[in-house]
């Protein structure tokens, strides 16, 4: 092995292991927002539970499931919905201006907000990962390195 | 680690202290419909704008008022006033809604007029350097301030009310709680306000976001 050669597997180690850490950085965060993460605070989307008097018949998980992620290049994701209330949610505000209640007992408010402010942490977590240094059940890097 | 309330009640009181428009100390006459002024100044150069609750200083009647129009030279209230003549000393300043859904306490939604909602969240929590005991713990969160604003009467109030809100804690801004700890307002990710969401009842909301963050020291219990 020369130094060229050398230099070179690192050079194609270094773009795959950043391309690894994008991709599942983009993934992060679109589970960050849909289910929650303890690396961001991020409560996840509530799901609406529905039965004998309130919305009888109904069946909740259409915004939690309505969350998608689409790698658009090598270098951009993007994590949106569709879903027209879904601000509603992430501010915590009602259509008829009434105090927001959330009935769900999962998820919550602010996820975006959250995952938003917790990317450094999605990306470090990401990066520690990829070199080993997590732990796989958590995902929260190892201060031992295993 | 950060007392929760403690912390919860310091971003809420420097909330408190926002500015959203102000003419400063200075000669102000009251007529029945609001307020004018003759200087070479502008209320609008001020920040002023229909929508928003002016509170006035200096006069006889200092009650607070909602804005239905503004000129360079005038602003016109909701209702009337008792007139005072010209005089100096006075200012015109608006603060965030004076009707305030605080957490858990009791709150009567006003029928026609602006409020505000707050929610602490806190995030994460880690110990950042070692031993434990003594170490320092990291903490973030968000304070979110919600400004509904009831109209007809245009975006310039929702948006100045968050640009105050934004102003007063821009990137980096220290807080510190009565036991002496200080949450700074984050700078790689700073405060956000939302767009001007629409409701069904009249009422437009726009929501600011504020990331905050602090170091303390670690205590592990014996």
């Amino acid at each position: 092995m020369t130094w060229d050669t050398d230099l070179t597997h690192f050079i194609v180690k270094l773009d795959e292991d950043a391309k690894a850490v994008f991709v599942n950085a983009a993934a992060a965060v679109q589970d960050s927002i849909q289910n929650g993460s303890v690396i961001t605070g991020a409560r996840g989307q509530p799901v609406g539970q529905y039965g004998p008097g309130y919305h009888e018949g109904e069946v909740g998980g259409t915004l939690k499931a309505s969350w998608q992620m689409e790698l658009i290049d090598e270098d951009h994701a993007r994590v949106y919905t569709n879903e027209v209330y879904a601000p509603m949610n992430e501010y915590g505000v009602r259509p008829d201006g009434l105090p927001y209640r959330q009935r769900s007992t999962v998820g919550g408010r602010h996820s975006v907000a959250l995952t938003i402010a917790g990317w450094q942490n999605i990306v470090n977590n990401e990066a520690a990962k990829l070199q080993g240094f997590a732990d796989s059940r958590t995902g929260y890097a190892n201060e031992d390195g295993g | 680690m950060i007392r929760r309330s403690d912390a919860h009640l310091a971003m809420r009181s420097h909330a408190l202290q926002t500015v959203v428009a102000e003419t400063g100390t200075m000669t102000l006459t009251a007529t029945t419909t609001g307020f004018t002024r003759a200087d070479a100044g502008s209320f609008i150069s001020d920040g002023f704008a229909p929508g928003m609750e002016v509170t006035p200083a200096g006069f006889t009647s200092n009650t607070v008022a909602m804005i239905t129009a503004v000129t360079a030279s005038a602003i016109t209230i909701k209702g009337t006033r008792a007139a005072e003549a010209s005089g100096a000393g006075r200012s015109l300043t608006v603060y965030l809604p004076a009707a305030r859904a605080f957490s858990n306490e009791r709150f009567e939604k006003p029928k026609q007029g602006n409020y505000l909602e707050e929610d602490f969240v806190p995030a994460t929590n880690a110990l950042k350097t070692l031993p434990a005991d003594g170490g320092d713990v990291e903490e973030t969160g968000l304070y979110v301030l919600r400004i509904f604003g009831y109209g007809p009467v245009g975006l310039l109030a929702l948006h100045g009310y968050a640009d105050g809100v934004r102003e007063q804690f821009a990137p980096g801004t220290a807080i510190t709680t009565t036991r002496g700890d200080v949450l700074r307002v984050r700078t790689d990710t700073s405060v956000i306000a939302s767009e001007i969401l629409p409701l069904d009842t009249g009422w437009s909301v726009v929501t600011v976001t504020v990331p905050w963050w602090a170091r303390t020291v670690n205590a592990v219990a014996a």
